[in-house]
Order: C-alpha cells, then sequence, then structure tokens
C-alpha cells in the first residue's frame, strides 16, 4: 500500500505536519473537512476541479492524489467495525469503472433523510422527511418531499378492545356512528384490521391547516444506492480532525433486489 | 482500368451512398440503448410510429412512447422525451454555428470542433481556443456528438445524452402544426405494432424482437441496431489537463444567460462574499460612526438577493438553531458589546456547482471559514472559528444601455447557515 504524505495526513501519522509546512492549520483542516454534498460527490467522482485534489497540487505538486486517495477521505476513519475487505473491494470497483460508476447529482437513487423538529398544535415533536431530487425540464431540479414519517400521527392502539360498532349496528342504520367518532381513544376498533395511515398525506394536510410549524433540521443522511452492487449513507461528522465533514457512514453490497427491498423497508418507501 | 484503381472508386461510391444514408434517414434511440434507423411518420400520439427503410411503401411500425428515449431527424433536428414536458417531449432544431456540441458522460457540454475518433480516444479543439491544443479524451467520457453538419454520433447510453441535452441546450416549443419534416398522418389499417418489451437487453445482446402484425401484407420485422458504443482502450492515458466549462444555455423565459463562464461567477461570488466580511468588520466596529455603520448595513442587505434571506446562528451548547432575516442580524451585529471586532475570511473557500432551479436562476453554495474577534479595552476577549455556507443565486436582469435593452446577470447572497462553532 502506498503510503504517500496524503494517506499520512489523512491517517493522522503526521498531525503535525499542518504546523511545520502551513502557515494556516485551520484553512488546512477546511481544505480537508468534506464541506458540502456537492464536495462529497466531486471527490468521489475524482474531478479535477474538486479542491482536495487542487490544494495538495499547489502545495505538493511531487505528490501524486490518486482516486483512491480521494475516496479514502470519504469514508468515517473513527468508525470501529469497518470490513476493510468490503472497502477495498468497494474501492476497487469505483476506481476501475470511473466513468460508469459515478454519482450524478441529478440521479433519482439517492435520497435526504431530514431528521427534524416540528411543532404540531404547539407541541415539539420527531419527523423523518425523506427528499429527492427532481428534474423540472429544461436543466431545472427541486428537492420534493417523497415520504415522511410522522409517528405522532398514527392512530394509537385501542385502549378498550370491546369497543366497537356491534354486529347489527346495520338495524338501526349505523346510528352508532356518532359514538365512533367521538370515541377517540379507540378509534382503531371501528377500521378494518388492515388499516395503516397514509402519513404523508395526513401530514401535508395539517402542514395546509397551519397545524405544524417547521422548527429545524437536527440531522440529516444521504442513501447512495447509484453504485452498481453498492448502497451506502453518508452523514455528518463535525470533529475538529482531519477526517470530518460528510462521510460514509455505512456500506452495503447490495444486488438490485436488495436496494428495491431497501428502499421499501429502510426508506418506507411505496414501489 | 486496374483492379486497384475499380476497387477504390467502388469504396468511394460506397461511402458516399452511406454517410448520405447515415444523413438522410431518422433515428430512434431506445432507453434500452437499441437503435432503430427508419423514417419517422408521427411522433404526436402515445405510440411512435416509422416505417422500415428498406419498405417505405410499406406498413407503420409503432413503439410506445415511455421506451423512447432521444429521435434524431435526418435534417439533424432531435426530440428528447421528457415526461415532465408539455407533450411529454422536447423538440431542438439543429444546432447552428461553426462548431460540433460535445456532451461528455458527466452531462457537461462544450462547443469545439472534433479533430479525429479512433482507437477509443476522441480528440477535438475547443471553440475558444481553435488554435490552440487539441485536447483528447477516452471515447468512454464522451456521451452524444452533435456536428455542425446536422450528423450526430451516441457514445453512451441515450438516457444519459438526453439529459445532457436538456441540461444543456435551450428548447423551442413543440409545434401545434406537423412536426420538423412534415411527417404525414398514416392509414391505421395498415399500421403494425411493435409489442411494448419488458425484457431489458444487456447492451452487447443485438435486440431482435418479433412484431406482430394486423396487415394483411407480408412484413419484414425491423431489427433494432445497437448502439455504437466505443471500445475502451486496454491502456488508458490520462487525459490533457483541461478545464471544461459550464456553458451556461439561455434561460427559455428570458433568454438573458448565455456562455457564462463558470470562473467569472465563482470571482464574482467571491467578490461579494469578501464585500460582505467587510461589512461585517466595520459594523461590529464600535469605533464606526452609527450613520456609517447603517449605510453599511443598506450596502451589506443589497448584496443579496432580497431581505428574506435569513442567517442562521447556533452554538454547540445550543441544540437550536435561531435564524434571522438578514438585516435584522446585522442591526444585532451593530449591538455587539465589544469595543472592537476583526471578522476574517480564510482565503481558502469551496464554492459548489452551479444548479438550476425551477425559476430560471442558478443556485450554488461557498463554504468557508469565519474567525471571529471580539476585543474589550484593547484585550481579547473572545474568538471563535465557524464554518459558514453562503448560498449564492446567478440572477437575470434587463438593463437600459444607451437606449438599448440588454439582458445581464449578476451574483446575489442568500441564505447564510452556520455550521459548527470552533
Amino acid at each position: 500500500m502506498r503510503y504517500s504524505i496524503f494517506c499520512l495526513i489523512l491517517s493522522g501519522f503526521l498531525k503535525s505536519y499542518a504546523q511545520t509546512v502551513f502557515v494556516d492549520a485551520n484553512a488546512f483542516r477546511f481544505v480537508l473537512e468534506v464541506k458540502q454534498i456537492d464536495e462529497f460527490i466531486e471527490r468521489f467522482n475524482f474531478e479535477d476541479e474538486t479542491l482536495l485534489r487542487t490544494y495538495f497540487t499547489e502545495k505538493f505538486p511531487e505528490e501524486e492524489v490518486t482516486h483512491e486517495d480521494l475516496l479514502r477521505t470519504l469514508f468515517d476513519h473513527e468508525k470501529p467495525n469497518w470490513d476493510i475487505e468490503i472497502i477495498q473491494r468497494f474501492t476497487r470497483q469505483v476506481v476501475e469503472n470511473a466513468t460508469s460508476d459515478r454519482l450524478a447529482f441529478l440521479s433519482e437513487n439517492w435520497y435526504a433523510e431530514a431528521r427534524c423538529e416540528i411543532l404540531y398544535n404547539g407541541k415539539s415533536e420527531s419527523v423523518v422527511l425523506l427528499l429527492q431530487i427532481e428534474q423540472a425540464g429544461l436543466g431545472a431540479s427541486k428537492w420534493v418531499i417523497r415520504q415522511i414519517d410522522a409517528d405522532f400521527l398514527q392512530i394509537p392502539k385501542e385502549v378498550n378492545s370491546q369497543k366497537s360498532l356491534n354486529p347489527i349496528s346495520h338495524g338501526t342504520d349505523f346510528m352508532g356512528l356518532d359514538k365512533a367518532f367521538s370515541d377517540h381513544n379507540n378509534l382503531r376498533n371501528y377500521l378494518n384490521n388492515g388499516f395503516a395511515i397514509d402519513e404523508m398525506s395526513v401530514f401535508t394536510h395539517e402542514v395546509q391547516k397551519g397545524k405544524i410549524t417547521f422548527q429545524q433540521v437536527n440531522a440529516i443522511t444521504y442513501h447512495f444506492l447509484q453504485v452498481d452492487n453498492w448502497i451506502f449513507t453518508v452523514d455528518q461528522y463535525l470533529r475538529t480532525g482531519s477526517n470530518s465533514g460528510w462521510l460514509i457512514s455505512d456500506l452495503i453490497p447490495a444486488t438490485l433486489e436488495d436496494k428495491e427491498l431497501y428502499k421499501v423497508k429502510i426508506l418506507h418507501l411505496d414501489m | 482500368m486496374s483492379g486497384k484503381i475499380r476497387k477504390r472508386i467502388y469504396s468511394l461510391l460506397v461511402c458516399c451512398i452511406l454517410i448520405h444514408y447515415s444523413v438522410a434517414q431518422d433515428v430512434i434511440y431506445l432507453a434500452d440503448a437499441s437503435r432503430v434507423e427508419c423514417k419517422i411518420m408521427d411522433i404526436e400520439g402515445p405510440k411512435l410510429k416509422y416505417k422500415n427503410l428498406q419498405n417505405l411503401d410499406g406498413p407503420d411500425y409503432l413503439v410506445p412512447r415511455e421506451r423512447v428515449s432521444l429521435i434524431f431527424f435526418e435534417d439533424g433536428s432531435h426530440v428528447v422525451m421528457d415526461a415532465i414536458a408539455q407533450g411529454g417531449m422536447r423538440t431542438f432544431p439543429r444546432p447552428i454555428g461553426d462548431h460540433d456540441r460535445i456532451y461528455f458522460a458527466d452531462h457537461k457540454m462544450e462547443l469545439g470542433n472534433v479533430i479525429s475518433v479512433e482507437k477509443g480516444m476522441f480528440k477535438y479543439r475547443r471553440a475558444s481556443m481553435l488554435d490552440g491544443p487539441i485536447f483528447s479524451k477516452r471515447t468512454s467520457d464522451i456521451g452524444l456528438v452533435l456536428y455542425r453538419d446536422g450528423r450526430h454520433q451516441l457514445f453512451g447510453n441515450p438516457v444519459a445524452a438526453a439529459t445532457a441535452i436538456v441540461a444543456n441546450q435551450e428548447s423551442v416549443r413543440i409545434p401545434s402544426s406537423p412536426p420538423p419534416n412534415n411527417i404525414p398522418k398514416v392509414n391505421p389499417k395498415t399500421v403494425v405494432e411493435r409489442p411494448s418489451n419488458d425484457r431489458i437487453p444487456q447492451l452487447a445482446d443485438p435486440v431482435n424482437e418479433s412484431i406482430e402484425h394486423t396487415s394483411v401484407e407480408q412484413l419484414q420485422p425491423v431489427s433494432a441496431q445497437q448502439t455504437q458504443i466505443a471500445d475502451r482502450p486496454e491502456s488508458i492515458e490520462r487525459d490533457v489537463r483541461e478545464e471544461v466549462r459550464d456553458d451556461i444555455p439561455d434561460s427559455e423565459s428570458s433568454g438573458i444567460i448565455r456562455d457564462l463562464d463558470i470562473d467569472m461567477f465563482r470571482a464574482k461570488a467571491l467578490q461579494k462574499t469578501n464585500d460582505l466580511g467587510m461589512y461585517f468588520s466595520i459594523i461590529a466596529d464600535k469605533q464606526t460612526d452609527w450613520q456609517e455603520a447603517n449605510k453599511a448595513i443598506d450596502l451589506a442587505v443589497d448584496l443579496f438577493v432580497d431581505e428574506e434571506a435569513r442567517v442562521e446562528v447556533g452554538s454547540l451548547s445550543r441544540a437550536d438553531k435561531k435564524k434571522y432575516p438578514i438585516r435584522r442580524y446585522l442591526e444585532r451585529l451593530k449591538l455587539l458589546k465589544y469595543d472592537k471586532v476583526e471578522i476574517t475570511w480564510t482565503e481558502v473557500n469551496y464554492v459548489s456547482n452551479l444548479r438550476k432551479g425551477l425559476d430560471g436562476n442558478y443556485y450554488g453554495v461557498i463554504s468557508f471559514l469565519q474567525k471571529f474577534t471580539g476585543y474589550r479595552d484593547n484585550r481579547l476577549i473572545y474568538s471563535d472559528y465557524t464554518r459558514k455556507n453562503i448560498e449564492v443565486v446567478l440572477k437575470g436582469y434587463t438593463k437600459l444601455s444607451g437606449g438599448e435593452q440588454k439582458e445581464l446577470w449578476d451574483v446575489f447572497l442568500s441564505d447564510i447557515g452556520v455550521i459548527n462553532m470552533k
């Protein structure tokens, strides 16, 4: 394995290198940090103009920054249980298929999972929004909400399992429905067994009625399903070392079927 | 006449015929990368109608629109299937001008003059440097070329090429009158339907689909031809180091931005960011006269796209982040209890790619590191490093100059996000 200055700095072996070579250590750390998901994509695709590459070309002209080097900067080095063999297999594939295994911003096959805080009727609640880039023609694009996980919108389990519309309710032309509508604690008893609330529809309806106010985004995870045979997630690591910013937090070998299952089970997309 | 000369003349004739053939025909590229050379009869309905080139008097064939990615007409105009667009497609005229349009595999586009395509290498000169160096790319890095003489050459996936065309080129509205080459309507009795095929063949497999026909005529099936995929050279040479300019096309609604240099955008965006930093220092400095501070606030706000732009403020000790409209943020900055404030930004910064929004504006983000130092009684009281992300907007506007209406563009700042405090 080649140990260039680049690699050694990233692995922490030359922590003091910045102080001896660079005037501004903060600028150096800034360069190393993966500041935007755009920058993550640039490094992944080994683009010429990515900041880290151009900076090292200027500061260390004798050192060649390879595609493999840049890919290594994109992993969370502090995760304890990485399978190194899997990482190497992944890296090898991406480097060898540099043209086809590129990440595309406008692709449908990546998602942003935003864990947010909202106010629902004045009360603070957590909600997970799944966003995706959607192309809008003429080269324009936008982020759209594809799915919403809002547990607080679920109809709770009934308190009294014996409350229901009895089997002879039709005898009085279902007069007892008024009680069903007011029996909020046991509402589930009046719905069919397979009933599942469509959280996205209910959520958007409540937003429209002004009952939901957005507070803030607490955390974001990006899910990438673009690379053949792989799924990986990217999270943000705010720390002061050389390995910080948007980094790969998980890497899973995945067939096409695995990816479809991931979309349903993990991303809760309706397929 | 010797045998050799006869062979040469024959080859020349064949080439002429073939070249003519490749120009005087329409081509349909399907989403599965197969290619159909034909004569297109109708593209307006839910299914495209075309005739077999070998049997132009014969029946029409149909292919479902959702299977089609790209269509090239013999006159060089082309159609991109786009479910979002009105009518489900976008029509583009034959490119005009003296240069070829080169669409790269990463969807970027460059104007240039193609010199050669051989042995897996694509060589060209850039339009802005026709006397300059020859650039080389692997053909696998090229998606599509639209030649200035109306020909085209597809190297990669037609779906990707379609995306690149839409992302880089202005479109014309689909005419309510017949399509560009006046395709006549056909008698439905002679229509042959190509069945919808769920099988997605690999690029290496030739697609030979069986065709059911309702016509009484005996038909020859159209064999879909493969997309031309250039071979990857065994030894991959490093590309000539070069910049690919993100030429930003005209906005259809205002037609105001053309050939914007991405470097110019970056320079302008960074200049405005630096100006903002300067105004921050002036506003926060207690030595600044309050009228000058207010003037600086107004000038700082003018850097932004509008007064609804916000600044996010947060800290490690507080989980919640507060957002202030820019003017309110600057007013708060003016009230900081320091005798002297230094706000400096590192020279190194990151500028993202530009992305087009629904409003026709282009959006990017600049990340930079800010150092804040506060003094009181000449003593250092507080210092921190904050990383900020500033959204920047590339927006067009109209200006009257010398009696002439000019379409210009400018860069404006927008929301500012705070990432962390050190």
